[in-house]
C-alpha cells in the first residue's frame, strides 16, 4: 500500500476510536467511574500517536473531537480545545527530541505539558468567571491522566503497532517522498 | 514539496504552519469568548447540535450500554439464591410495611381534607429514556429523549421512582438535560424528617450531596429521611431525596435515594404554572430566546 493510502487508514482508526473514547464516556451505566473518567484519555491518545507517526494524527482531528467533546459533555465551547491543540502543537514541535530519547523523558514531557494546559485552563475559567471546579479538581485529572499515558502508548504499541520512528527511518521516509 | 510532511526540527520554523496554528489557537479562543458573552445564543446552538445528535446518540452509546450490562448481568449471577433467599424476607417485610402506609394515607388524606391543605400540585407527566451521561469532572448532568416537543418545561424536577434524581435545565426539541442532585451547582432545599428541620442538599460533584445550613443540628439523627420542603418552590413538598448519612470530616450528607448507577429512565415532574424557574437553565430554548436566535 502507498503512504499516503496508509496514512489516512492510520487517521480513520484514529478518529474511530476518539469517537469510541466519547461514546463510552456517554453511556448511561459508566459515569461511576469517576477516577477514570476523569484521565483525559483521549488526549493522551492523540498525544502517543503524535509522538510516534505526526502524520498519522492531526491536529485538526484533535480540534475537531475536543469541539465535539465540549458540546456534547456540556463544558464551555472552545477554550479546552485551543489549550489542547497549543499543547499538541507543542508536542508536535518537540517530536524530534522525544524521539531519540528514552520513554521516561517522553512521558515527563507530557506530563509537563498537560499539567501546565490544564492549570492555564484552570486560571482562564476562573478570569472569565466561569464556574470552575476545585483547583485540586483539575490537579488530581492531570495526574491520573498522566498515570494513564503509558497504558495508553502501549496499547498503542500493541493494537496499531505504531513505534516511534528512529531519525533515520524519518529521513528516508522523507527523503522516499 | 507538496504533500510532504516537513521535518519535525522545521515543524515549529515553518513560517505558514506557525501563522495558521496561531490562527486556529485564536479562533478557539474567540469562540470561547462568544461563548462567553453570547451565552443564550451558544447553548441554544448547543441545544440543537445535541438534537441533530440524538439519533447518533443511542445508536453510539448502545454497544456500551449493552457490555455494562452484560458484564453487570456476569456478575448477578454469584449468589443468586443467597440474594433471591434476602429478597423474599425483605419483601415480607415490606408487605408489613405497605399495610401500615395504606394505614397512614387514608388518614393523611383524611387530616388533608380536615385542614384543607394546599400543596403544590404535581402529576407525572411522563417517562424518558436517559439516552446519554454528559458528567464529566466539570458538571453532573444526563440528557433524557424529552424536550420541548413533549411540553418538557425547564425546572421541572425528575426522579427515578426512587427518589429525586435533579431537575430539567436546558429544554432542546427532542432532549433536556437533567442537572443532577450531585452536580456542583445543585442546591435543594430539603427538610429533614421526623423532626423538619430545613436544610440545603447541596452538591459537589460527589456522590451524597452535603447538607447545608441545617437549621437544628441537634434534632438529626443520622438514617432521618431527607424530603424536599417545597421552599423556594421549584421543587414540590415532600420527594424522597435520600437519608442522612455521615462522612470522614462528619459532616451531614444525604445519602441519596435515587439509583445514579443505573439511571436508565426517569419521571418528569410536571409543576403547576406559577413555580416555574424564570431564569432557566444554561441550554434555554424559551419563545424568546428561540425567536432571537438565527
Amino acid at each position: 500500500m502507498d503512504a499516503s493510502g496508509r496514512k489516512w487508514i492510520y487517521r480513520l482508526a484514529l478518529a474511530l476510536a476518539l469517537a469510541l473514547i466519547l461514546f463510552t464516556g456517554l453511556v448511561p451505566a459508566t459515569a461511576r467511574l469517576e477516577s477514570i473518567a476523569n484521565a483525559d484519555i483521549a488526549f493522551c491518545l492523540v498525544a502517543a500517536w503524535l509522538v510516534r507517526r505526526p502524520e498519522y494524527a492531526p491536529l485538526w482531528l484533535l480540534v475537531a473531537f475536543s469541539l465535539a467533546a465540549e458540546i456534547v459533555y456540556m463544558l464551555p465551547i472552545g477554550l479546552w480545545s485551543a489549550f489542547a491543540f497549543a499543547a499538541a502543537y507543542f508536542l508536535r514541535g518537540n517530536v524530534d527530541h522525544v524521539r531519540t530519547l528514552p520513554f521516561v523523558f517522553e512521558w515527563l514531557l507530557f506530563s509537563s505539558v498537560f499539567l501546565a494546559a490544564s492549570v492555564l485552563y484552570q486560571i482562564s475559567l476562573v478570569v472569565f468567571f466561569v464556574d470552575a471546579p476545585p483547583f485540586s479538581a483539575a490537579l488530581l485529572n492531570a495526574g491520573v491522566t498522566a498515570l494513564f499515558y503509558p497504558p495508553v502508548v502501549l496499547a498503542t504499541n500493541l493494537a496499531f503497532r505504531l513505534r516511534k520512528q528512529t531519525p533515520v527511518e524519518a529521513a528516508t521516509i522523507g527523503a522516499r517522498i | 514539496m507538496v504533500g510532504i510532511e516537513p521535518d519535525a526540527d522545521q515543524f515549529h520554523r515553518h513560517p505558514l504552519r506557525r501563522l495558521v496554528a496561531v490562527l486556529a489557537f485564536c479562533a478557539l479562543l474567540g469562540l470561547f469568548l462568544l461563548w462567553r458573552v453570547e451565552g443564550e445564543r451558544m447553548e441554544w446552538l448547543r441545544a440543537k447540535a445535541i438534537d441533530a445528535l440524538v439519533p447518533s446518540l443511542e445508536i453510539g452509546t448502545r454497544p456500551g450500554e449493552i457490555a455494562f450490562g452484560a458484564a453487570d448481568a456476569a456478575g448477578r449471577l454469584f449468589g443468586a439464591d443467597e440474594r433471591i433467599a434476602l429478597l423474599e424476607e425483605e419483601v415480607k417485610a415490606l408487605k408489613a410495611w405497605r399495610e401500615y402506609a395504606r394505614a397512614l394515607e387514608q388518614e393523611n388524606a383524611r387530616l388533608r381534607g380536615v385542614a384543607n391543605v394546599r400543596s403544590l400540585p404535581y402529576q407525572v407527566s411522563f417517562s424518558a429514556e436517559v439516552i446519554a451521561d454528559t458528567s464529566g469532572y466539570f458538571a453532573r448532568s444526563v440528557l433524557v429523549n424529552a424536550g420541548a416537543a413533549n411540553g418538557v418545561v425547564d425546572g421541572w424536577p425528575a426522579t427515578d421512582g426512587f427518589g429525586l434524581v435533579g431537575r430539567i435545565s436546558g429544554v432542546g426539541d427532542v432532549a433536556s438535560r437533567i442537572v443532577l442532585l450531585t452536580d456542583a451547582n445543585s442546591r435543594v432545599p430539603v427538610s429533614i424528617e421526623p423532626s423538619g428541620t430545613p436544610a440545603i442538599a447541596s452538591g459537589d460533584n460527589s456522590q451524597a450531596p452535603i447538607l447545608e445550613l441545617v437549621l437544628d443540628g441537634e434534632a438529626v439523627a443520622l438514617g432521618d429521611r431527607v424530603v424536599t420542603s417545597g421552599d423556594g418552590g421549584v421543587f414540590p413538598r415532600g420527594l424522597l431525596v435520600g437519608t442522612v448519612t455521615q462522612d470522614a470530616d462528619r459532616s451531614l450528607r444525604v445519602k441519596l435515594a435515587a439509583d445514579f448507577r443505573k439511571l436508565a429512565f426517569v419521571s418528569i415532574l410536571k409543576t403547576s404554572e406559577p413555580y416555574r424557574v424564570e431564569s432557566g437553565g444554561s441550554l434555554v430554548v424559551g419563545g424568546q430566546v428561540a425567536a432571537a436566535g438565527p
